[in-house]
């Protein structure tokens, strides 16, 4: 299983803190190799702790957390210890520890153990406490330079099984914490958590609907948009530097995108009279299918990255919207009302052949795509109220997801399929939802002021 | 909408639904005398020409067909012209609609320097990316009947608000009714 560490490690690498440089690392073969960094940035060192990878031999850990009857694992996260202090407990070694708990406990199949159970020690009877796994942290040195030395133990085989150590700035310890728990998600289920993304949303706060961004757990939101007029419905850009969006300050539903780097300036993508809007990017990023009205109707167009057209999808066909690529591009899910009611049909991108997926009920909308390939989760009209259902992209017996009161639109999946974010409305009020794939665990994202709708989930962000 | 227009809290329900069923084309029931029918939105309203300098030269020969000067008649319509209605999911002009809608290309015609968007609205229920394709294809509806009527096609605009800007807030039939529309606005 060695190999499984040195994946992990290689990612935890390729995710590096774009602020950041790698000025000193040691290789997978543990030879000391250097990198050039941008001058000036502090120091980060990631090191595999020696003694696990020689202890490293046990059983693959691998867990099948997508049936619907997957039981949480429990897991304890007892408060991070400061080296030097090993017997106080600090509150910042409680606040690390809550932190990772509930980046555990978001990614829907952990369940951390509440640390007053046991004090928070580290050094607790973890059969005793009930935990599968224990995540225990020490961490030592100046405000300058931390070392943290992170490991996650398998409690019923008494093995670590990950064991990781980084040197960072004090500044950077959150997202120190977050990157070790991406890593355990994926010791043990084999796909990385997704700590490291970011959800675009509408919202009305201002009074007008703008754009939003903000990290999964709603610590830092960033007003994308101030159009102070209407702007809707984004998307990211595969490699998540661009968004685009629609909005109507100029009179005209015009396609935007900006550059998420800066916060100064944006481009009008599309600009032709009428409808432009909800760009779906090829899975490389060379073209984009949007809903333009140009002609008449409102149809589907592929452009060029310069904007330009390069052919019309869909003709003398209803109305064409929401597209939505498969993982491969190979494929083009989107809406259609061709038969007098919108449903979800499937085009094949190069010969564009059509077949429709859903039968079931009268209104079937805004399809996605999960990043495994193997679902398309999508909105559908249940007895009067709006739910969530996924489908095989082959079609077949759609699944429900939920079922609570209210309704719950524009589903989007987290770039680990594990997760779909979606926004739900009850008593007028739209609040954005997760749910776990199989259509369990529920939960309300945030509780910002005012109205949040169509959100997107990016890709990880490194 | 243009910048002329700034959003006023007018209680101006009683004024839009006087004068909607008025005009004859409301099929929707009276709500209970007393109870309120729907949370009232900000009505755009043309700003007043006031300020501490002198106004500027201007013709003494009005035109009130004009993006600054036009009044809204229903909707967010610029009288004389009316605002035509949908029903659910649908974008084509019901029969009771037509008179409205000729009655706008009258108007298009007789005043052949009005340029207009046909901006299409719906209601709340149903994903927001498909309700924007709805409202494309009720105000593309309207134009080509207009462009039927003779009008040229570059008189007309659409613009799609989908279920962004709903005239009335309320979840009822009452609301809904009033926001599955088309206005005709003065550019």
């Amino acid at each position: 299983m060695k190999e499984k560490i040195l994946d992990c490690y290689i990612f935890t690498l390729r995710k590096r803190l774009s602020d950041i440089s790698l000025i000193g690392m040691i290789s997978k073969i543990f030879t000391p190799r250097i990198v050039a960094g941008s001058a000036g940035l502090a120091l980060l060192t990631i090191l595999l702790l020696l003694p696990f990878s020689s202890a490293w031999a046990g059983k693959r850990v691998n867990l099948d957390i997508t049936s619907a009857e997957f039981k949480k694992i429990p897991v304890a996260v007892p408060y991070f210890v400061d080296s030097n202090r090993p017997n106080e407990i600090q509150q910042a070694g409680q606040e690390l520890a809550m932190l990772a708990s509930k980046a555990l406990d978001f990614h829907g199949f952990i369940k951390t153990i509440s640390p007053t159970s046991y004090g928070g020690r580290q050094d607790a009877d973890w059969a005793n406490v009930g935990a599968d796994f224990v995540v225990t942290v020490q961490y030592a040195g100046s405000a300058d330079n931390v070392v943290m030395e992170m490991r996650l133990t398998d409690v019923l085989e008494g093995k670590m099984i990950l064991g990781l150590k980084y040197t960072f700035p004090w500044n950077k310890r959150k997202q120190m914490v977050l990157k070790f728990c991406d890593a355990i998600i994926e010791k043990l289920t084999g796909i990385p958590g997704v700590c490291d993304t970011k959800i675009a949303f509408v919202s009305d706060k201002t009074g007008q609907k703008e754009i939003f961004l903000v990290d999964i757990f709603g610590d830092s939101v960033r007003q994308v948009t101030r159009h102070k007029f209407l702007a809707v419905s984004p998307r990211f850009s595969p490699d998540n530097k661009k968004l685009a969006y629609t909005s109507y300050h100029r009179g005209n539903a015009n396609l935007y995108i900006t550059e998420l780097s800066q916060d100064k300036t944006t481009q009008a993508f599309s600009r032709r009279s009428g409808l432009n809007m909800a760009p779906a990017w090829t899975p490389n990023g060379d073209s984009l299918v949007v809903t333009l009205s140009k002609d008449g109707n409102p149809d589907l167009y592929q452009l060029s990255t310069d904007g330009s057209v390069v052919r019309r999808l869909t003709t003398n066909a209803g109305l064409n919207v929401a597209p939505c690529f498969s993982p491969d591009g190979s494929k083009l899910a989107f809406v259609s009302d061709r038969t007098g009611e919108p449903q979800v049909y499937i085009m094949d991108y190069k010969s564009g052949t059509v077949n429709r997926i859903t039968y079931q009920g009268n209104e079937n909308t805004t399809p996605a795509w999960s990043p495994d390939g193997k679902w398309i989760a999508y909105t559908g009209k249940d007895d009067g109220r709006y739910q969530l259902f996924k489908i095989s992209p082959e079609g077949g017996q759609p699944v429900q997801l939920t079922s609570s009161a209210g309704d719950h639109e524009a589903p989007s999946w987290s770039p680990d399929s594990r997760l779909i974010v979606f926004s739900r409305a009850v008593n007028s009020q739209k609040k954005l939802y997760v749910i776990s794939q199989n259509g369990k665990d529920m939960r309300q994202l945030y509780s910002f002021e005012g109205n949040q709708t169509t959100p997107q989930w990016s890709n990880r962000m490194n | 909408m243009k910048g002329d227009f700034v959003k006023m809290l007018v209680v101006a329900s009683l004024v839009v639904s006087a004068s909607f069923l008025a005009t004859g084309c409301s099929k929707k029931a009276v709500p209970p005398e007393g109870k309120p029918a729907a949370e009232v939105a900000p009505i755009e309203k043309q700003k007043p020409d006031i300020g501490d300098k002198m106004g500027k030269t201007e013709s003494l020969d009005s035109n009130p067909y004009t993006a600054a000067n036009a009044k809204i008649s229903e909707g967010r319509t610029h009288g004389p012209m009316l605002p035509v209605y949908f029903d659910f999911d649908k974008s084509d002009i019901r029969g009771d609609q037509k008179a409205r809608i000729e009655g706008n290309g009258d108007f298009l015609r007789a005043n052949a320097k009005v340029q207009i968007a046909v901006e299409g609205n719906c209601d709340e229920r149903g994903t927001n990316d498909y309700n924007m394709a709805l409202g494309e294809r009720r105000a593309q509806q309207a134009k080509k009947y207009l462009v039927n009527l003779g009008i040229a096609d570059t008189r007309l605009d659409t613009v799609s608000y989908g279920e962004e800007k709903p005239l009335l807030y309320g979840h009822d039939e009452l609301s809904w009714a009033q926001n599955r529309r088309d206005d005709f606005v003065i550019r």
